[in-house]
């Protein structure tokens, strides 16, 4: 049996508040699933159940089908990446590194060898003698990785390890953390908030809310295909608009699944609105528009396009839908 | 001088500072600077025989030995409680925690008394102590056990200071990485703690060098046991030895406070090197 990594039915409640309900997860060997959720929704609380740092009230962590439960957390062998990096800080570099082989009792020659292959690994073999104060946010989340792969985990997971980062270094820790999850095959999982993220690390990405894993795929299933309304508004752009007509369903649209076009008296279909603004993204010029209902959209047209017909703020424009979801969650907004 | 904003004339300004210094010399430089009149009345020489005579030395080792063991006891006793007290709700926790702070507020004199009344040849325990064949007041323990009482405060203090600054995350990483309970307390609580265990032994050590009112009431007049504060006010107060009382007093003010600065300067230099 391959050693997947598996959530059977975890339910966590904290003092009477619950957590997390029921929530079912599978991660293969050797992928890495990212879950992307927003703040408070229980990804941490997942994680540190999977480390067993936190005990869940119901369900099953399983690694190749075996029970956790009964394995203390010192024993699970599973490594753990926090988003404040938690480098021991009145030890250096190398010693951080060393922490978990010292205390699981490894031989001196090979705590040694395995140190520098790490080091070399993560770009850090000239920081060796270092204290963790002396490094950047981005050398500290090197070491505190390297020192978590030291214990040969049989499962990686990381909190937000970029989330204190700016966003040139978590590019590039976000490609190098990729290669090496790749290179090395590890089963892990990654939590951010951050969509860009979840898309660029996870092999799929679980989206999650209220404690519930509310869809797991890859991204294009994701955004092309989002399961509740909570994906597709989570997941992308979408404007949530009710449609004209009367029946009073509330429907979801993503801005570039609308065709814009100027008004002229001889445009008979679509609706009528206002270019109220536009905003240059580079490749795609973001543009909101009013309707004569008084709705706000946001359309997504290339820089061609906006270009070709020389959109003006204020210019009366034909809006026209061209894909829309609707959900049967959805309330109504 | 950084620059002050005030809107006070600088005749209102400068009244205020000199009042002041003056209250401040009166207070207390006045007071400290006459013993050296006294101690240096023949000379250095004078004040050197003062403090090495044979009753000076025992009672400076005395002190040095109570300071010593009040110390290491609150080592453990205090950081227990530290712990316990920052780490952990239980029935009761929060009256525990005000209460910490209670010996703080006793005159030590009362502590003295409290003792003698628990250990004391009449006190509740004390007869069945004496009838085992253990001397606790009027001997070392005695003396000992009211030294951790006045000081027991300062530890837990300064400990539940840094334990409470203590990152959870680096505990959680230590399990993590395969660290068991002992491990990741020796390894990692230990080293992120250290410099509240060292400040909290500089001011039990103090404090204890220091102590008087209790000292006195269960030492009992077991010379051999006498600690340097007791041994200055014989010298003041009936031998009537204004030199010798003056010299040991100097000892008495110099040393704590040598011993604080060095501390200071060590745990400043631990928390900047992180
Ligand atoms: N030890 C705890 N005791 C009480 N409540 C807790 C505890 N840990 C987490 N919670 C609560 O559980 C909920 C989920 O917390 P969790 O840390 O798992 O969220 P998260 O998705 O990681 O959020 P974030 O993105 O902000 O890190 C929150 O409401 C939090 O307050
Ligand atoms: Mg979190």
């Amino acid at each position: 049996m391959r050693a997947d990594l598996s959530l059977d039915g975890i339910s966590k409640a904290f003092g009477g508040e619950t957590v997390l309900k029921d929530l079912d997860l599978t991660v293969e060997e050797g992928k890495m699933v990212s879950i992307l959720g927003p703040s408070g929704c229980g990804k941490s609380t997942t994680l540190r159940i999977i480390s067993g740092l936190v005990r869940q009230d119901r369900g099953a962590v399983r690694l190749g089908g075996k029970s956790l439960d009964n394995v203390p957390p010192h024993k699970r062998r599973i490594g753990f990446v926090f988003q404040s990096y938690a480098l021991f800080p009145h030890l250096d570099v190398e010693e951080n590194v060393k922490f978990g082989m010292k205390v699981g009792g490894m031989k001196k020659e090979h705590v040694k060898r395995r140190t520098d292959e790490l080091l070399e690994l993560v770009g850090m073999s000239d920081m060796r003698g270092k204290r963790p104060s002396h490094l950047s946010g981005g050398q500290k989340q090197r070491v505190a990785i390297a020192r978590a792969l030291a214990i040969d985990p049989q499962v990686l997971l990381l909190d937000e390890p970029f989330g204190a980062l700016d966003v040139k270094i978590r590019r590039r820790l976000r490609r190098d953390l990729k290669a090496l999850q790749r290179d090395l095959g590890l089963t892990s999982v990654f939590v951010t908030h951050d969509q860009d993220e979840a898309f660029e690390l996870g092999d799929t990405t679980a989206v999650m809310n209220n404690g519930r894993i509310e869809q797991i795929g890859r991204p294009r299933d994701l955004y092309e295909r989002p399961s509740t309304s909570f994906v597709a508004r989570f997941v992308g752009n979408v404007n949530a608009i009710e449609l004209p007509g009367g029946d009073r369903t509330t429907v979801m649209v993503r801005p570039e699944d609308i065709v814009m076009m100027h008004s002229s008296p001889d445009r008979k279909g679509g609706v009528k609105g206002t270019l109220i603004n536009y905003v240059y993204l580079g490749p795609i010029i973001e543009c909101n528009v009013r309707l004569t209902n008084g709705e706000s959209l946001n359309v997504i047209i290339s820089r061609e396009e906006f270009r070709m017909r020389n959109y003006r703020r204020g210019d009366e424009v034909n809006i026209i839908i061209r894909k829309f979801s609707s959900f049967s969650d959805e309330e109504g907004v | 001088m950084p620059e002050t904003r005030s809107r006070l004339s600088p005749l209102l300004k400068w009244s205020i500072v000199s009042f002041g210094i003056v209250c401040f010399i009166l207070i207390i430089v006045l007071p400290v600077s006459s013993m050296f009149k006294f101690a240096l009345e023949d000379g250095p020489y004078g004040f050197w025989k003062a403090i090495t005579t044979e009753n000076a030395l025992n009672a400076l080792k005395n002190s040095l030995l109570m300071a010593s063991l009040a110390t290491g006891i609150n080592l453990v006793v205090g950081t227990t409680i530290a712990f316990s007290l920052t780490r952990y709700r239980f029935p009761g926790s929060s009256i525990f925690r005000a209460l910490i702070d209670l010996p703080i507020a006793i005159p030590a004199s009362v502590v003295g008394l409290a003792l003698m009344m628990l250990y004391g040849p009449k006190g509740l325990l004390g007869p069945f102590f004496e009838s085992n064949g253990i001397q606790i007041i009027f001997d070392l323990p005695g003396i000992v056990l009211a030294h951790v009482f006045v000081t027991f405060p300062f530890m837990v203090r300064a400990v539940s200071v840094v334990i409470e600054k203590f990152d959870h995350d680096l505990e959680d990483a230590a399990v993590t990485l395969g660290a068991n309970g002992f491990q990741t307390f020796f390894r990692v609580m230990l080293p992120s703690i250290k410099s509240g265990l060292i400040a909290g032994s500089a001011l039990t050590f103090t404090r204890s060098l220091g102590e008087f009112g209790a000292t006195l009431i269960v030492f009992g007049g077991a010379m051999h046991l006498r600690t340097g504060p007791l041994y200055m006010y014989y010298l003041s107060d009936s031998a009537f030895d204004f030199q010798g009382a003056t010299s040991v007093a100097i000892l008495l003010m110099v040393v704590p406070f040598v011993l604080l600065l060095t501390v200071n300067a060590i745990v400043s230099r631990m928390e900047v090197s992180g």
